[in-house]
């Protein structure tokens, strides 16, 4: 290890973590429908032509998680919507977006985490959170904080959970220690390896739960099925192969392979 | 056995992508090979996915390659990887495209992105090395040589040199590089200058509109107000000069305060 790589601070793993922490990342942009239908390129150097599915600057985070199928419902509505007004050259009012997302490296609430509603008519009652949705700061505890909502297609009226939003001070941690609301930070830990949650009025550590690594592949770590066929084994990934060698990665393979090329190579120019 | 320290390595249970340890080219012929068509059955997923709208646990991929993991490999290794990659890139389009035709949807589409990813990475980690080693022996990089051309509208662009047997004097291929615009390239060059600008205006000028609030201590209404709404633009401008300044949302029309 280098020096300076000891030096360096550890890499905030909790931020990292989430729901979709394994989905490719182009794959959620493509969910946003916020992606380029087609692209009108070789304009003589003008910048190019993009037709958009929906425009970037049109896409507003909503409090539900991503892969809501309202969310996505909407989404489509939308995009349809704007496209029928670009053909017919009509104005399409975009949405304009003012929430500041808090940054990840200052996130402190994770799902399973036990905390107090502040606010409405569950005020002061302790439950769990279920859903994190980072864009706009907001966070569903299980069965609190709830409307009665009524939906046409199954003649039912249902309680749904309305968002919480943190950086309104809606929902708080709870200590470990006296069950009373508090806020938390991030410091490292004494062996300086990782970074740890403490509640500022006790400075107690609040663990982070376990359903918080949960992603869309597994519940744990450790209860991942692998597949067979498609899955490379963790201990062969892990495994290093490489030895730095002073030659080109194409020499290399040719090396390896026993391709021999002895020809002469004439000078080329480029411009 | 599950080593948990390497679980907390990468902070989680990976990956994708079998990565047989295979011999040299030659020992393919080596396989069993059952029927003429079993080559061709590498196209296709397994049968047990065949119209599912969502994938079981058992038949769904993990993540991709991230460039930590790719820079442990052996550049024969990486060399191998690229091509399993290529495989299952091919399969899964392939299946997209059997869905497609029967107006369906491939089950667990973001295979196909985590593989685009891993590519990626894999590339990304040998164009890191021979670029260590050209820079090393060279002095040079090895990301392709750029230059700036001058097209025949007038834009200065960024281009990839391209590679020529006859130096530019002999060859007489080279492109203008900012060369003295004339005409109607001029001309051309400043209405576009003036359009973007006019652009950039009317979008700072919609943003601020939309900030804009009524007052509702005093009643009145900022909007009906705002004097620079209520006239037209001019629609043509023979002067850069005339062209409106551009506007700052803060109001900047008084320095003082």
């Amino acid at each position: 290890m280098r020096l300076t790589g000891l030096l360096k601070f550890p890499r905030r793993k909790y931020a990292e973590l989430g729901h979709l922490r394994h989905i490719p990342h182009e794959y959620i942009e493509k969910l946003k429908r916020a992606v380029p239908k087609k692209v009108y390129g070789n304009r003589f150097g003008a910048p190019p032509l993009i037709r958009w599915a929906l425009p970037p600057d049109d896409y507003v985070p909503q409090s539900k998680p991503i892969y809501d199928s309202n969310i996505v419902n909407e989404t489509i509505q939308r995009e349809k919507r704007y496209h029928h007004t670009v053909l017919n050259h009509k104005f399409f009012e975009k949405r304009s977006h003012t929430v500041n997302a808090i940054p990840r490296d200052n996130w402190t609430f994770f799902p399973g985490d036990k905390v107090q509603v502040m606010v409405g008519k569950d005020k002061g009652r302790h439950g769990t959170v279920h859903t994190v949705v980072h864009e706009t700061n907001c966070v569903y505890v299980e069965g609190l904080h709830t409307k009665l909502e009524y939906e046409e297609i199954l003649k039912l009226h249902r309680l749904k959970e309305q968002p919480l939003f943190v950086d309104k001070n809606q929902v708080q941690l709870v200590d470990p220690i006296d069950g009373e609301p508090c806020t938390a930070e991030w410091i490292l830990n004494s062996d300086q390896t990782e970074y740890v949650r403490i509640s500022q009025r006790s400075g107690l550590e609040i663990p982070i739960p376990k359903s918080a690594l949960r992603t869309t592949e597994y519940y744990t770590p450790e209860t991942y099925i692998e597949v067979d066929d498609k899955d490379t084994p963790h201990n062969i990934v892990l495994k290093k192969t490489y030895k730095p060698k002073l030659c080109t990665f194409e020499q290399d393979i040719m090396e390896e392979q026993g391709i021999e090329d002895d020809r002469e190579h004439k000078p080329t120019y480029w411009y | 056995m599950v080593n948990k320290a390497v679980i907390n390595l990468i902070s989680g249970r990976p990956l994708i992508l079998l990565f047989k340890q295979f011999g040299p080219v030659q020992q393919c012929t080596s396989r069993n090979f059952a029927s003429k068509t079993y080559l061709l059955n590498e196209f296709f997923d397994h049968e047990h996915t065949f119209g599912k709208t969502e994938l079981t646990p058992k038949f769904r991929p993990g993540r991709a390659w991230t460039q930590e993991e790719l820079r442990l490999k052996s550049n024969s290794d990486l060399h191998k990887l690229w091509y399993v990659l290529l495989k299952e890139r091919n399969m899964l389009l392939t299946m997209k495209e059997a869905y497609q035709i029967r107006n369906r949807s491939l089950p667990g589409p973001e295979r196909i992105d985590n593989v685009k990813e891993s590519m990626k990475n894999l590339e990304a980690v040998v164009h890191e090395r021979n670029d260590a080693y050209l820079r090393l022996e060279t002095g040079d990089s090895a990301d392709p040589p750029m230059r700036t051309v001058t097209t025949p509208l007038g834009f200065t662009i960024n281009q990839q040199a391209k590679e020529h047997y006859e130096p530019w004097e002999i060859s007489g291929e080279k492109e203008y590089a900012t060369p003295y615009l004339e005409g109607d390239v001029y001309l051309f060059q400043k209405l576009w200058k003036e359009k973007e600008h006019m652009k950039a205006e009317i979008e700072s000028y919609d943003k601020e509109w939309a900030e804009m609030k009524t007052d509702p201590n005093t009643g009145i209404e900022e909007k009906r107000d705002y004097a620079l709404f209520q006239r037209s633009f001019r629609r043509t401008y023979n002067r850069l000069d005339h062209l409106p300044k551009t506007f700052k949302p803060n109001g900047s029309e008084t320095s003082d305060s």
